[in-house]
């Protein structure tokens, strides 16, 4: 008898997809641990990290939240200035290279650089660029505002229990003369593009992994107590700088991020990945989950998405119910919608010409 | 001037005021509407009224004001509105000037209190002064709280210019009864012992370490700095 005759139904594609009806498919994930709704959570990483965000709030789970907005600021005014957007006011940490840098600054490995951008009087963070709407209102504001959105990635990854990452890029943009790196390419949001010293780097499978398996054993290190969970974002690329279309760009992204995450799991009892990539992405799902600009994950999309999340990992907590009576910490859920995702990466956009002539 | 005073738990340390200063204040006239926490919600803009929606509303409505079972705006030359979840933010460096500046804005416009002057108004175009709750006493923080945070005067100025409604202001807390730029002086608080004041009793509600509702003593000292006022405006010659 060979193997095949005494595996499950979920690994065959006939029974386990093509005879199902999508949103049937179940199976997808056996999760490695438990995230109990007393268990502090944060949440980090690119766009689509900001829905895992909103759903554990939502959900009642203990979303922790190391940078909170003013308590008389409504729930509208706080995201429009990055407050409960993630667990501290990082912005988009779009590739694992940036969580690096993020990691290092927090746990003093590495001084977090004093570099500013100013345009017309405000002043932008190079590092979060898009963090206050429209700037600060000075350097030293800015830097305090750093100095404290690092202090508040510290506390999130030193005392959390579950780091929730969600990959989303391999472009990236360095200062070559300092060696840092910053979210966006300088120039389009804000400050000015050099290219004597911005520099671009499509980041390759091995450099993710070795990166991304070093910084988990300094987030380790830091907090033995942490579990880790990895999501691959599902939204495309806005603009690739490699040369390649964007399309073939987004794959090999995208391919490489999910490669590197399959890795990274296999041999660590501790870190997990769940499969919103997939679902979202998925054959069976024939695009549905996109809005009309096939970018933009619809709110039926990340539904579906975070009811897959939590029906198992509620599952797997009511075997454990007596958890369940330890639980104190209720976060409010805001009033965010999937159209209020902050995703700076979408100002790429911009730079399309929407009317380009054709190639002779 | 006959004023109508709405509010909640802070405007209690005005009512005790008031029976200290109606002697010596024969020119006014105060008529109180209080009940604690956030009830005056439930205060609805009727024929120039403000009606209480149910029965236990229209009780405390009929207790603290001798017998009235609304406010008739035409009843008064002023409204003073008290309390009413419109606080101050104390906030420090941690947060950018923007977001201080929105925050302050946001204290008022999303407090019940405005929302109150906004169904007086609604009614009646009478002046209308607004008065925040008052700040916690020396010695009470917020975990996380800033220990240098952005001086009371600084936060009450934005709130005070984020106002947008006709003849209406918000009126500062008076220096004296404040210290380190953003507390209540410590022996200004709600006297643990002091007896029920007729209306309801605070300790009932707040507990007896309660250090964010203030004395008769803050009451006299609140109310005379607003008769200052609104005799100062008085005597502004027309424009």
């Amino acid at each position: 008898m060979h193997p095949y005759k005494t595996l499950d139904e979920k690994a065959f594609w006939g029974p386990a997809v093509a005879r199902r009806g999508a949103l049937d498919i179940d199976e997808l994930w056996a999760p490695k641990f438990l995230i109990p709704k007393n268990r502090s959570v944060v949440t980090f990483g690119s766009c689509f990290a900001q829905h895992i965000s909103l759903a554990l709030q939502e959900r009642g789970f203990g979303w922790l939240n190391t940078e909170p907005a003013p308590r008389h600021l409504s729930p509208a005014s706080a995201r429009k200035f990055n407050y409960g957007v993630f667990s501290c006011r990082t912005g988009n940490i779009y590739t694992v290279s940036l969580l690096a840098q993020w990691v290092d600054w927090a746990l003093g490995n590495t001084e977090v650089p004093d570099e500013i951008w100013e345009n017309d009087g405000r002043y932008y963070d190079p590092f979060r660029p898009n963090i206050e709407p429209n700037g600060f209102a000075s350097a030293k504001e800015l830097l305090r505002s750093r100095e404290i959105a690092v202090q508040a990635f510290a506390k999130a990854i030193t005392s959390c229990r579950v780091f929730i990452f969600t990959l989303g890029l391999t472009e990236s943009w360095v200062n070559a003369r300092k060696g840092y790196e910053y979210p966006m390419c300088p120039g389009t949001v804000a400050g000015e593009y050099d290219p004597e010293i911005h520099r671009f780097e499509n980041q390759k499978f091995q450099s993710i992994s070795d990166t991304l398996t070093l910084t988990l054993k300094k987030i380790r290190r830091a907090n033995p107590k942490i579990s880790v969970l990895l999501t691959v974002s599902p939204v495309p690329l806005t603009a690739t700088n490699s040369g390649d279309h964007v399309l073939v760009a987004t794959v090999r992204s995208k391919s490489i991020l999910r490669a590197v995450a399959a890795e990274i799991v296999a041999n660590r009892k501790f870190v997990d990945y769940f499969p919103s990539y997939e679902i979202v992405t998925g054959i069976p799902f024939k695009g549905r989950f996109f809005e009309s600009n096939l970018r933009h994950v619809t709110q039926a999309g990340v539904d579906h998405v975070m009811n897959r999340f939590f029906s198992v990992i509620e599952a797997k907590n009511a075997t454990k119910s007596k958890w369940r009576k330890k639980f104190k910490k209720v976060v409010k859920p805001d009033q965010a919608t999937a159209e209020d995702i902050v995703c700076e990466e979408e100002v790429l956009a911009a730079f399309a010409d929407p009317i380009r002539p054709p190639k002779p | 001037m006959k004023i109508c005073v709405l509010g909640n738990s802070h405007a209690i340390s005005l009512f005790k005021a008031w029976n200290s200063l109606i002697y010596t204040n024969p020119d006014h006239n105060m008529t109180f509407f209080v009940k604690p926490q956030q009830s005056l919600a439930d205060l609805v803009a009727t024929d120039g009224c403000l009606v209480p929606d149910n029965a236990e509303l229209l009780e405390a409505i009929k207790l603290s004001s001798g017998g009235f079972d609304r406010v008739n705006l035409a009843d008064f030359d002023i409204c003073l509105i008290h309390g009413l979840q419109l606080f101050v933010p104390i906030l420090g460096d941690e947060f950018s000037v923007a977001v201080r500046q929105l925050t302050a804005q946001e204290a008022v416009t999303n407090s019940l209190g405005f929302e109150t002057a906004l169904k007086v108004r609604s009614q009646s175009d009478i002046p209308i002064y607004l008065g925040h709750c008052p700040l916690n006493c020396k010695g009470r923080t917020y975990p996380g709280q800033n220990p240098n945070p952005v001086p009371y005067r600084t936060m009450v100025s934005q709130m005070i210019d984020s106002i947008r409604l006709s003849k209406t202001w918000l009126l500062p807390q008076p220096p004296e009864t404040i210290v380190d730029g953003v507390c209540s002086r410590a022996d200004l608080a709600r006297d643990r012992a002091e007896p029920d004041n007729g209306i309801v009793d605070l300790s009932l509600i707040y507990g007896v370490r309660d250090n964010k509702h203030m004395n008769e003593e803050f009451g006299i000292l609140w109310l005379t700095a607003f008769f200052e006022h609104i005799a100062a405006i008085r005597v502004l010659p027309e424009t």
